[in-house]
């Protein structure tokens, strides 16, 4: 085995309140994908921000080609070839692709006294980057706020391949891609490999984590649990080593009985998002819409939901044609939406669990048609708490202070205060960890089978759409394209549906 | 479309065998003018000089009318020519949209003038530099400007032409605004394109347009200075007071900048390091200078300065102080925002200031520095401000510091911050600072003239907020 | 399974939480500068603490604190209205033109003026609400546009020569104390009550903490936005028309730079400019704080004018002490 180019020892790192990581040892080989796994809150953030300069260790050693060092800053790890892709993306929207690629290290030309940034060179290079990287059909002067996830990412690789990485840390790079664009991604990361780059890989979709790493970490509260080879172990050791107990099944999916429909849409069209969608959804039903990032699942639902304008199409609820202008009409005649972005959409971070239960439903604990009785929220707030396992101390704890998992329950607890027949759920579990996905799903399954809630589940992970469903939808460029019984659905059919014409690439 | 990466060497060849002898032509038709512009006039009556030929009236001589009359020819012609040329190259793609355009406006300002005094030859104010001066400057270098983009090869071809694209540049907009104010109120009242108006507008405007420069930096780090008027009116009664009281007039030009960077840099320590919002402290920098102002001045006007402390009103080759001080000053603020490591980063933190901190860009220093270099250009408008007149009022004309943020947001800065630029901004004041002219030319009573304004200004906000909606849509 | 223990839930927060917020929020810091700044100022002038003075300067304050009602729903939105100033002054030229000029009873002038600043208020919002034009943006094009109006119409001349009963507003007085004092008081009750328990209110700290979420959580955010501008506008219109029942005069440039006294009075209060904190006590502390230095600074021989300086470093250093608490409270 080579010498590791990257080695972590014994790190340990204090936070206020928190130790988030008590003893952790990593290292990486030189060309190998290395992943990262482990919940929410078990350190992998705060370890892959002490490799990347942004936190500095409390104590431990860390060594570079086998020197001792420590990195100030960001720019420090950089310069030692340690390049991080974060979550949110750290791109200006409003800047060039090129200028991106280069921010903090455009290349310079003297004129007299004065160093300029050479912007001819600046979009060569950039060129040449991208083609290194077998990406042709990227315009280096268009503005990075047009392009799409994908090529954004794209930009984000080409950035670090600028700053002459060695190694390059992936965190969750595949959270908001479309199947077509994380296929991508993957031939760009193997082809880094090759080029002997390591990378490190952080991802909650265990899939990836076979299809593309040599070695995987996993690390628990804290904690270094162990690494293994990919080869050498399964799925099902990974999840136990991630929750420190074995997850019986991800997808407890019960057996409901399916009743009358609850919900029927016609004809709906929003051009260009929804172009004549027809489907029904029955009480006591999970109805599973899978589809690529883009085929206009979540606008359809947006458009039902009365986010967005319908052009025309009928809505029908318990056969009652209904008109929905504005959410609060949707959320009258019984329809919820827990929206795919719970930190913008979902919920208002700075509000505490309190306010957030009780937003989409303040007619319910008013007093006087008006005034709200803090009394009857707290017990609404109380109440979501108990029903959904949100570990929280207090209604009163703010929205942010909590971890995704039981960020994502707050906004569904936030939606069953509406009392709804009809629940909408856009990606419910995306970004969320193993242990609190599963508890989610066995929620879901809950309201449909004892409470007989009708529920739509757009989701792109088709594991979770096959575990889930009753019954499965498929979209493509706003149209329904197929549909299957949970019985009929096999992976493959699916994926073909999503996919069966090339996906046209964005304004080309 | 996106354009499609050829090799190099492809569109090298390419460029090498398209070099058509057709580009040239402005160049030519330039370097004519030229010729007919400032030599024509000496030849036949050399004490008249460039910029003050006499019009076509009754009573000129044959020798003048045939100057005038040639000038005219050459205008028309070369007016045609260009605005074909223009047209041909938004179709070339070699040729960058924005010298197409300027191309064509070129031409379409030289033919407009053409009809202007054809019609009218009794503006006894409008002289050759304003008439054929515009069109003909504009024109030389849109055509210098498109033979060194087709004579120097790219690395990649340059974009298709797309509306969306050139209406994309507010730079583009503002010149077009301009352009049709000129034209339009020029027909209305020829005497509004005269040499002294312009030269007056752009001088009365040159300070502002210095401070919207300022602003327009602050404002793309995600900032803005609302205290900016109360400044420049406390700066320019220091400068006044300073040399009044025996100094020497070169401190009293130079300290008021220094204070104003101070001042920027107090303003822009409490924004980056205490992390107080800058209209907050802006706001309460505004009471306190003001307050600092009223009490020091007693509402009294500073007068009696020495004849060589007014600055803005020397002139160098023809041209006044403000004016190049203006000019000068935007190219350079230009040039330091689009190629200085510090211009980058301010649209780094403008646009992502966690990203920006990431790739090791320190926000707080650009937010500093960025205040400081506002306090800079607040100096020198300060100082542009006390020099113009004999007396410096005590107070800075109200809603200044409006007027300049207004120039800024017009000239295309966003105010959610990380776009901008200075050219956009000074082309907003000068605009703006016509539009005011042009409303007294179009005998608007005094009264409406600032509800005009208003109206223009929510006018122009909307367009440009409209274009950048459908341009992300597009996207 | 996850085994789900149910650890203790505490619902409400504890007697010493709420007073140890209290004492580090905004209001309790500013109430206590407040307080500090009477002793003081009462200490250099005998004049200070007298209830006749203090009367005054109610009056005084009064146009100030009803624009600063809406003004902090606003804010709290993460809006900002500039344009109060020039509406006031507009909504002041209205009345004393439609009255003198055009011929209109008195009473149908003043429901004009204040009809015009309630649709002065309606244009900003239903641009920014439509359009989606930033509110900055917006209201500093109106601030152009509406004291241009005001202007045009007035062509520069005043109105004077009001009949007795309409300076009753002004310079009247009920149960001995001024008569706008009672109006600003009501509003001031009413503003407070329903930002602080109505549904309307809770969705305003929404809206400017999360719009998106605020949207996605079904609330009528565009009709909320359009009504506080709408208000902001003809609360403009109400203190104009106290204010030149004041004077007994209109002028076109009335209500110059209101809306900066307005947003300082507003933002000292601790409603934070970027939304989603504040509320209307603090504004009122804000506002009293503001014409309490400016009196009690003038009593003590300062210029009027001066006062500007003290009130400019207050509001800097209220925030500054802000934050800094913040980060204490964080840690």
């Amino acid at each position: 085995m080579a010498d590791p180019i990257l080695q972590l020892q014994d790190v340990h790192k204090r936070f206020p309140g928190v130790h988030a990581l008590k003893g952790v040892q990593f290292d990486v080989l030189p060309s190998e994908v290395h992943a990262l796994l482990g919940e929410n809150g078990a350190g992998k953030s705060t370890l892959i921000k002490i490799i990347s300069g942004v936190h500095r260790p409390d104590s431990g050693e860390m060594y570079l080609e086998g020197q001792q060092t420590h990195f100030n800053n960001p720019r420090e790890a950089q310069q030692s070839g340690i390049t991080t892709i974060y979550q949110e993306l750290g791109l200006y929207p409003e800047l060039t692709v090129a200028e991106n690629i280069f921010m903090g290290h455009a290349p310079k030309r003297r004129i007299g006294p004065f160093e300029m940034v050479n912007w001819r060179h600046m979009e060569d290079r950039a060129l040449e980057l991208l083609a290194e990287l077998n990406i042709h059909d990227l315009d280096v002067r268009r503005k990075v706020g047009t392009l799409n996830v994908g090529n954004r990412q794209r930009v984000e690789i080409a950035k670090a391949l600028s700053l002459d990485a060695r190694i390059l840390i992936m965190d969750e790079p595949t959270a908001a891609l479309t199947e077509a664009d994380v296929e991508r991604l993957f031939n760009i990361v193997r082809l880094l490999r090759e080029r002997g780059v390591s990378i490190i890989y952080i991802s909650h979709r265990l899939q990836e984590v076979f299809e593309l790493a040599d070695r995987v970490t996993v690390l628990r509260d804290g904690e270094y649990v162990g690494t293994r080879p990919v080869a050498d172990t399964t799925e099902d050791q990974l999840i136990s080593m991630m929750v420190g107990r074995t997850i019986e099944n991800l997808f407890p999916k019960m057996d409901s009985e399916i009743g009358d429909v609850v919900l029927e849409v016609q004809n709906l069209v929003n051009e260009p998002t929804t172009r004549d969608v027809s489907f029904t959804l029955r009480a006591g039903e999970i109805v599973g819409m899978a589809g690529l990032v883009g085929s206009g699942r979540s606008e359809t639902a947006q458009v039902i939901f009365g986010m967005l304008p319908a052009q025309s199409g009928t809505v029908l609820v318990n056969g009652q044609p209904v008109k929905i202008n504005h959410p609060s009409d949707a959320i009258r005649h019984g329809i919820a939406y827990v929206p795919e972005d719970r930190s913008t959409q979902g919920l208002i971070r700075e509000m505490n669990i309190r306010e957030n239960t009780s937003m989409a439903v303040m007619d319910l604990v008013t007093a006087l048609g008006a005034f709200i009785n803090p009394g009857r929220e707290r017990a609404l707030a109380a109440d979501a708490i108990d029903q959904l396992g949100i570990r929280a101390y207090s209604t009163e704890q703010t929205a942010n202070k909590l971890s995704g998992g039981n960020q994502q329950k707050v906004v569904i607890g936030k939606w069953l205060s509406s009392n709804p027949r009809v629940i909408i759920m856009d990606e419910p579990t995306r970004g969320i960890d193993v242990g609190a996905k599963s508890e989610i799903h066995r929620r879901m399954s809950q309201l449909a089978a004892e409470q007989h809630l009708a529920i739509l589940m757009i989701s792109s992970e088709l594991p979770e759409v096959m575990g889930m469903s009753d019954r499965i939808l498929v979209m493509r460029e706003g149209r329904i394209v197929a549909e299957y019984s949970r019985e009929a659905a096999t992976q493959e059919d699916i994926a073909a549906a999503m996919m069966s014409e090339p996906t046209p690439q964005e304004a080309s | 479309m996106t354009a499609v990466a050829t090799s190099k060497d492809g569109s090298k060849a390419e460029a090498a065998s398209s070099r058509t002898p057709i580009v040239f032509i402005p160049f030519v038709l330039g370097v004519v003018m030229l010729i007919g512009y400032f030599v024509l006039p000496f030849i036949n009556q050399p004490e008249l000089g460039a910029t003050t030929i006499p019009l076509l009236t009754a009573n000129r001589d044959n020798n003048e009318l045939d100057v005038i009359t040639n000038g005219l020819r050459l205008l028309w012609l070369s007016g045609v020519v260009v605005t074909a040329l223009g047209v041909w190259s938004i179709y070339e793609p070699r040729v960058d949209r924005t010298v197409s355009v300027l191309t064509v406006i070129g031409g379409i300002v030289a033919l407009t003038y053409y009809v202007i005094f054809y019609m009218d030859y009794r503006a006894e104010e409008a002289t050759f530099f304003s008439s054929i001066g515009i069109g003909f400057w504009v024109m030389i270098a849109a055509a210098v400007l498109m033979i060194v983009q087709v004579a120097v090869p790219r690395g990649q071809p340059a974009k298709h032409f797309e509306v969306q694209y050139m209406l994309g540049n507010q730079e583009t907009v503002l010149i077009l605004g301009i352009v049709a104010l000129l034209v339009i109120v020029g027909i209305t009242n020829p005497r509004f394109l005269a040499e002294r108006n312009l030269l007056d507008v752009l001088q009365g405007n040159a300070y502002i347009a210095v401070a919207a420069i300022g602003m327009s930096v602050v404002i793309v780090t995600g900032n803005i200075d609302i205290s900016v008027g109360s400044l420049i009116g406390l700066l320019a009664v220091i400068s006044g007071r300073l040399v009044v009281n025996g100094a020497p007039v070169i401190i009293a030009w130079t300290l008021p900048i220094l204070i104003g960077i101070g001042v920027g840099a107090f303003i822009g320590a409490l924004v980056a390091y205490l992390r107080v919002p800058s209209i907050v402290v802006t706001l309460g920098m505004l009471s306190i200078l003001k307050g600092i102002l009223i009490i020091w001045t007693n509402g009294e006007r500073v007068t009696g300065m020495p004849e060589a402390f007014f600055l803005a009103q020397q002139r160098y080759l023809g041209v006044s102080v403000p004016i190049w001080t203006m000019i000068i000053l935007t190219i350079l603020a230009a040039i330091w925002m689009r190629y200085s490591q510090l211009g980058r980063s301010l649209y780094a933190v403008g646009g992502n200031a966690e990203a920006a901190r990431l790739s090791g860009i320190s926000p707080r220093t650009v937010v500093l520095q960025a205040f400081m270099i506002n306090g800079l250009f607040t100096g020198v408008a300060a100082v542009l401000y006390a020099t113009q007149f004999q007396v410096i009022q005590a107070t800075p004309p109200p809603s200044l510091e409006l007027f300049i943020i207004t120039a800024a947001v017009v000239g295309g800065v966003s105010i959610l911050g990380g776009v901008g630029t200075a050219i956009g901004a000074t082309l907003a004041a000068i605009l703006l600072n016509m539009i005011r002219s042009a409303l007294v030319f179009i005998n608007v009573s005094p009264f409406w003239i600032q509800a005009v304004q208003g109206t223009l200004i929510l006018v122009t906000v909307l367009a440009d907020l409209l274009r950048r909606r459908r341009q992300r849509q597009r996207g | 399974m996850v085994a789900t223990e149910k650890p203790k839930l505490i619902t409400a927060p504890t007697f010493a939480d709420r007073l140890r917020n209290l004492a580090l929020s905004q209001e309790g810091v500013l109430f206590i500068i407040t307080i500090i700044a009477i002793l003081l100022l009462s200490t250099q002038n005998e004049n200070f603490l007298t209830a006749s003075n203090l009367l005054n300067q109610g009056r005084l304050l009064a146009e100030v604190g009803l624009v600063a009602l809406p003004m902090t729903y606003i804010i709290i939105t993460g809006g900002i209205d500039l344009s109060v100033g020039s509406i006031f002054g507009l909504c002041a030229i209205i009345l004393g033109f439609s009255w003198q000029e055009w011929g209109f009873p008195l009473p149908a002038a003043i429901a004009l003026a204040l009809f015009i600043g309630g649709f002065a208020g309606f244009v900003n919002g239903i641009f920014i609400v439509r359009v989606r034009v930033p509110p900055l943006i917006m209201t500093l094009a109106t601030l152009a546009l509406y004291r241009g109006l005001a202007l045009g119409i007035s062509e520069g001349s005043s109105a004077r020569g009001f009949p007795e009963w309409f300076f009753t507003l002004g310079q009247g007085r009920f149960m001995d104390v001024p008569t706008q004092i009672w109006l600003l008081v009501i509003f001031t009750v009413i503003s407070g009550v329903i930002l602080a328990t109505t549904t309307f209110g809770r969705s305003l700290y929404a809206i400017g903490n999360n719009e998106t979420g605020a949207r996605f959580s079904g609330l009528p955010v565009d009709r909320y936005l359009l009504m506080i501008y709408t208000f902001s506008g003809l609360m403009s219109g109400l203190a104009g028309y106290i204010f030149v029942s004041r004077v007994s005069t209109t002028r076109s440039d009335m209500g110059t730079g209101l809306e900066l006294d307005v947003i300082a009075a507003v933002v000292l209060g601790g409603t934070s400019i970027f939304g989603g904190t504040g509320s209307i006590t603090g504004t009122v502390i804000g506002v009293i704080l503001i014409q309490l230095l400016k009196n009690g600074l003038a009593l003590s021989g300062v210029t009027s004018d001066a006062t500007i300086i003290v009130i400019g470093t207050v509001l800097i250093l209220s925030i500054l002490v802000n934050r800094l608490l913040e980060n204490y409270k964080a840690a």
